[in-house]
């Protein structure tokens, strides 16, 4: 921005100025060209092809116009995977968030010394492989041999049973991204300066005022990109359902990203893969997008009081 | 009186020291419950007990074997190993370019970095599909350059992203000094910018690297055999090809992380700024 707070009418600087424009575009072209070949374009296909129908053998059949959205919408696999999505992100989104939360602010309570070693500790489970986290909750849950039900004395089939089956998904889905927003939140609550609470506690605040005016307004801006990478992902859901459940029992656990999956390389039938990607992509742009405006307030002033 | 007060307090203290103590020792068991049993069950002899124990009675590495030797898992390590490294390289180096043009003169005045970061928005099986069907003609589905190449979609954003948000922090008077000492570009690059941008290079690799290597969705699509499969593929396949063979299951799941814990290990201080962007 200073380079162009510097103008003047001088040819050179013009000069200067286009060549730094001409320059800028170069360095940004290779991303732009990589993308628009290996993402924009194939999606642009994907729009195409989903107007037509497709053979089991993948051949391009005949022009169906919006065929295959009517049978993406009817058959009632896209909409439940739909509605199962929508409310796993909810669930396991806000179960972290207040997880999260909860554990950053004991870490960094007056009780608990030596605070980077506990975040440290408590970061293994985001880093793994969704299957790695699918295949050792599978373990854990398995009825027989498994840990949880002879910890807690009980004889669920998780992986077989509603809503038995949800609830394990979820719960591995805990475990493993929980450890996301304490890392965020922890680094956050420590970069607060301490004059602050100072300031607060001559005010004569008490601890949860201290948390309501101070803490959470500080921490706002991690709250908002934290909240927009979980959701984004969140939708995404799809190996550690896999690996879980398979989906099942039935089709009640499985996620839109399996069901668009299934529909392309499990029934063989690309026409309605392809308009079940288009809409699902849809879905997840006016979810983000809904979010995005939601709290872009807070990403462009952060710690603001708005 | 006072006195009385402050002993109150202390007690009350003590008891909320315990309560956070006890609190602390649930999440650890939590977190880490989980991983210490995937570690003992691939050392296992005898994986399946009723009721189940953590240690095992009888310790073998048997697992580990029977998955190196006779299931092959080098093969798959090997997958993932060429193909995290050449597309976190490319996304690296085009999303560093990238940033650093957008930080220090905005060509497209933000349209660009919303472009860019908007490809977080493509589900993976979105991108998978139309690539499966590009390819698949022309006989590249089950290649290592099939994967790189769908890797970039995620790779370039994110990694962009991340640089973006560290190079914002290097003072652009430091390259026009340089410049008006009269170094060229190239040596400002490479003298000034680099060393500088190095910390946050370093971050987006690391975190590219991990997302690349866990890898599912299109690996799953692109990949129909051994010769390209990365090791999410092989690890999914305990479950549903072979029934469960818990003790390989569990020596498998231990070889897959490690890689990953040593990185973690090596660079924390790179990772916790990747993902906390500080």
């Amino acid at each position: 921005m200073s380079v162009l707070e510097a103008v003047t009418d001088s040819s050179a600087v013009r000069a200067r100025l286009d060549d730094d424009r001409t320059i800028a575009w170069l360095f940004v072209a290779p991303a732009l060209v990589l993308l628009g070949l290996v993402a924009i374009y194939p999606f642009a296909m994907m729009i195409y092809n989903s107007l037509f129908d497709f053979t089991q053998a993948g051949r391009m059949d005949e022009f169906v116009g919006l065929a295959n959205y009517v049978r993406v919408l009817t058959d009632g696999r896209f909409t439940s995977g739909a509605v199962f999505t929508v409310g796993f992100v909810l669930v396991v989104v806000t179960a972290e968030f207040l997880l999260g939360l909860g554990m950053s602010l004991l870490i960094y309570s007056e009780f608990v010394k030596r605070r980077q070693i506990w975040v440290v500790l408590s970061l293994p489970p985001m880093m793994l492989s969704p299957v790695v986290t699918g295949l050792t909750w599978r373990m854990l849950l398995t009825p027989e041999y498994g840990m949880v039900n002879h910890l807690l004395g009980i004889e669920v089939a998780w992986l077989a049973s509603r809503p038995w089956s949800a609830v394990a998904v979820v719960v591995a889905d805990v475990w493993m991204w929980t450890p996301l927003f304490v890392l965020v939140f922890t680094a956050t609550i420590q970069s607060i300066p301490a004059v602050y609470y100072e300031a607060a506690r001559v005010d004569g605040m008490s601890r949860w005022q201290q948390f309501k005016w101070v803490t959470l307004p500080q921490m706002r801006t991690a709250i908002a990109i934290v909240l927009l990478l979980r959701v984004v992902r969140a939708f995404k859901v799809f190996p550690k359902i896999q690996v879980l459940t398979l989906g099942g029992p039935g089709s009640y656990t499985e996620s839109i990203a399996m069901v668009t999956y299934n529909y392309g390389f499990r029934f063989f039938d690309l026409g309605r893969a392809n308009a079940a990607g288009v809409l699902y992509w849809l879905l997840m742009f006016v979810a983000a997008y809904l979010i995005f405006r939601s709290v872009a307030e807070d990403l462009i002033s952060p710690g603001g009081e708005g | 009186m006072a006195v009385d007060l402050e002993g109150a307090s202390n007690y009350s203290r003590l008891l909320t020291r315990g309560a956070v103590g006890v609190v602390l020792a649930l999440w650890l068991a939590w977190i880490w419950g989980p991983l210490v049993w995937d570690f003992f069950t691939g050392l296992s002899a005898n994986p399946q007990t009723t009721p189940p124990t953590l240690l095992p009675d009888e310790f073998t590495f048997e697992h580990y074997r029977n998955v190196v030797v006779e299931e092959g898992m080098p093969v798959y390590i090997r997958n993932s190993v060429v193909v995290t490294a050449v597309a976190t390289g490319v996304s690296v180096v085009v999303g560093a370019l990238a940033a650093y043009a957008l930080t220090r003169y905005d060509p497209g005045d933000g349209q660009v970095s919303f472009f860019i970061l908007s490809m977080r928005f493509l589900p993976p099986i979105a991108v998978a599909i139309p690539i499966y069907m590009m390819f698949v003609g022309v006989g590249w589905i089950n290649t290592w350059r099939v994967l790189i190449i769908a890797y970039l979609p995620i790779g370039i954003p994110i990694s962009t992203w991340i640089m973006l948000i560290f190079f914002q922090r290097i003072p652009m008077e430091l390259e026009e000094a340089s410049r008006v000492d009269g170094w060229s570009r190239i040596q400002t690059w490479r003298r000034v910018v680099l060393p500088l941008a190095a910390p946050g290079i370093s971050s987006a690799a690391i975190l590219t690297a991990i997302l690349m290597w866990n890898e599912y969705v299109l690996a799953l699509v692109l990949t129909t055999t051994q010769s390209a499969q990365t090791i999410p593929i092989y690890l999914a396949g305990f479950v549903t090809t072979r029934g469960i063979l818990w003790g390989r299951m569990g020596a498998a799941t231990i070889i897959a992380i490690t890689p990953i814990v040593i990185l973690a290990f090596l660079a924390q201080e790179r990772l916790v700024a990747g993902f906390t962007l500080e």
